[in-house]
């Protein structure tokens, strides 16, 4: 299956969050081995110098190791991991606020709103 | 690199090739039959054989044979022609010019195979004649007339020509050996030069490759007859000559065609 | 030497009124894979066969891993043309037979796997095979060479969701990270995932040479909107 991406932004940028997702949600868990750049470019139909690129930004940020022939793996690093998750998870706050704003809501009235959909949602699992 | 071209053109042309020859030997076996009637066997004067239904049918036969042997030679060339045609000048084109080889191993690979086969058709085309006359010889001469008489009076007559007109009988045969073995080529690069010629226009390419054959065809019969006007008052260097200017003129033909192919397919190509 | 392609002021023009390439410079290094785009009629397809013999250039040159044009680069330029140029009565085999014996790059157990799992027979005559099929034998051939350059010309024009899917597995399954694959098209949203680079061309000239992700970074939009947007009428 081919991965999906958004048409307006640097597609190297969308691989190295759609991998810090598979992360940090344990679909590569940490220690993990990581599939090889091409298999991966392969399965996601995009261009191989293109992971390769995202590859060398996970890397830098330590989220990614390479170990000489074996291939590369995830870092055994947990606060690395949840470092990246709090990042990934600022990223959808900051958005779900810039889409309130975009609809006139201040910052509070949006967050007050997040908290109501919040009880509801747990009141309908009850 | 040449000899992989070879091999493949000839694995391309093998199965045209031989059916071709195999034609040939039908016919031939035709030809033979058709003077196996009775009515051959009654023009040596002897029975008043009656003429039925099978000697009408014989002559029909022999019409066909020749028939059948000028569809032959006439059928491989045009076969070979448009198979170059094909491989050097349509979509064919896009492998072949795009292969690791010099257009002078393409060109030489394809003449070299195309003039094979022209040439064992000539040579199969010869071999039916002979079996031909030896089967008419052996039906309508008198009983104890071999073939082998028959082709010894021809072999005398053409020395006696020699002897009255001054024509040099050995060197009749010995060109015509050597023009029918190089023409098998030299006629290949000559229809292969005139295709490719049609390549420099932009519009019906073949048709004015097959255009130009003709031209260049007449043209060479009309330099024959030029040059072997000056040798008209003995008809027997008449006749040496004929063949001399004729097997001269088509080699160099076949050298300047060359020529012309090589600059097309190296600076002129251009496939639809 | 990291550079592949060296085009310097190509130039083809087949008459006075007609200039098909027009005074192309341009370089490309090895482990790329490049999208030439441009409307029908940019001159694609006319610098694709200067680059593999098939065209004689006017005026300019093109130096492939340092070498002209020539039976040297020929054994390192693997090439699919936009038509099918197979003769109908050979059987697939006899065409592997063929490569095997014309290129010293061409893996025939890679072509007989991907035919394998294409399902063609290697019987089969090429003549039988449906449309689609002989364009997807084809690109295998090309695939199976372990060439320099990769040109391949449309090689998504026309055909299905399914099939486009196809081709460019198979592109990205055989990449090399010492060779550049060259695709021409005028479907940019169909292969812009697997560009690195792409090649604008209008009218004969060069207009944009760039990566993919440039585009998108600095315009903020797809390279197919971009292109959409410079070719505007």
């Amino acid at each position: 299956m081919a991965w999906v991406l958004e048409v307006g932004r640097p597609i190297y940028a969308q691989l190295v969050e759609r991998l810090q997702v598979q992360i940090v949600s344990g679909a590569y868990p940490p220690g993990g081995k990581l599939p090889s750049v091409r298999e991966l470019a392969a399965v996601a139909e995009v261009n191989p110098n293109t992971m390769q690129k995202a590859f060398a930004e996970l890397e830098k940020s330590g989220l990614i190791i390479t170990q000489g022939t074996n291939g590369r793996v995830v870092t055994e690093d947990e606060r690395l991991i949840q470092g990246s998750k709090h990042q990934l998870a600022k990223r959808h706050a900051d958005a779900y606020f810039a889409g309130m704003e975009g609809l006139g809501y201040t910052r509070a009235q949006a967050a007050e709103f997040l908290r109501a959909a919040e009880g509801k949602g747990e009141a309908e699992d009850e | 690199m040449l000899g992989k071209l070879i091999k493949h053109e000839w694995k391309g042309t093998y199965r045209m090739g031989c059916l071709m020859l195999g034609a040939m030997a039908v016919v031939t076996f035709l030809g033979w039959l058709s003077f196996q009637a009775p009515v051959w066997k009654s023009m040596n004067g002897g029975s008043q054989a009656s003429f039925g239904w099978l000697d009408i049918f014989s002559m029909f036969t022999v019409m066909i044979y020749a028939m059948l042997l000028v569809c032959v030679t006439f059928g491989i060339k045009v076969y070979l022609g448009v198979r170059f045609y094909r491989t050097m000048y349509t979509d064919e084109g896009y492998l072949t010019h795009t292969l690791p080889a010099t257009k002078n191993q393409i060109l030489a690979s394809k003449i070299l195979v195309s003039g094979l086969w022209t040439l064992f058709i000539l040579l199969s085309v010869y071999l039916s004649l002979f079996l031909l006359v030896c089967s008419m010889v052996w039906t309508v001469v008198p009983e104890g007339y071999l073939p082998a008489d028959f082709f010894s009076a021809v072999w005398e007559m053409m020395g006696e020509l020699e002897s009255v007109f001054g024509f040099s009988a050995s060197h009749f045969v010995g060109i015509w050996i050597i023009a029918s073995v190089v023409g098998a080529f030299t006629s290949n690069a000559i229809l292969f030069g005139a295709i490719s010629l049609g390549q420099l226009v932009s519009r019906a390419r073949l048709f004015m490759g097959i255009l130009y054959y003709i031209l260049i065809l007449v043209a060479e019969q009309m330099l024959v007859s030029l040059f072997r006007s000056f040798a008209t008052n003995n008809i027997g260097i008449y006749l040496n000559i004929n063949t001399d200017i004729r097997f001269l003129i088509d080699l160099l033909t076949a050298a300047a065609l060359y020529g012309a192919m090589y600059f097309i397919t190296s600076r002129k190509l251009n496939l639809a | 030497m990291n550079e592949l392609i060296e085009i310097t002021g190509l130039t083809k023009a087949y008459d006075a009124n007609h200039v098909a390439v027009n005074n192309v410079s341009l370089t490309l290094p090895r482990g790329k894979i490049v999208g030439l785009l441009g409307p029908n009629g940019s001159g694609k397809t006319t610098l694709i066969k200067m680059l593999n013999g098939l065209l004689t250039p006017t005026q300019g040159s093109i130096r492939i891993g340092g070498q002209p044009v020539g039976v040297e680069t020929k054994a390192h330029v693997a090439y699919l043309p936009d038509r099918t140029y197979l003769s109908g009565n050979k059987k697939v085999t006899q065409i592997l037979d063929f490569f095997c014996d014309f290129y010293a790059d061409f893996s025939r157990e890679r072509a007989v796997g991907m035919l394998q799992s294409l399902g063609v027979d290697p019987n089969a005559r090429m003549g039988t095979l449906s449309k689609g099929t002989k364009e997807k034998v084809q690109l295998i051939l090309v695939m199976s060479r372990q060439a320099d350059l990769y040109i391949l010309d449309e090689p998504i024009a026309g055909v299905d969701p399914a099939a486009r899917d196809y081709i460019l597995r198979t592109i990205l399954n055989n990449y090399d990270p010492n060779a550049t694959v060259l695709i021409s098209t005028h479907l940019i949203g169909d292969v812009e995932q697997v560009l690195d680079e792409v090649i604008f061309m209008r009218y004969g000239h060069l207009v944009l040479y760039t990566s993919v992700d440039n585009i998108r970074e600095r315009h903020g939009k797809s390279v197919d909107a971009y292109f959409r947007e410079v070719f505007a009428c």
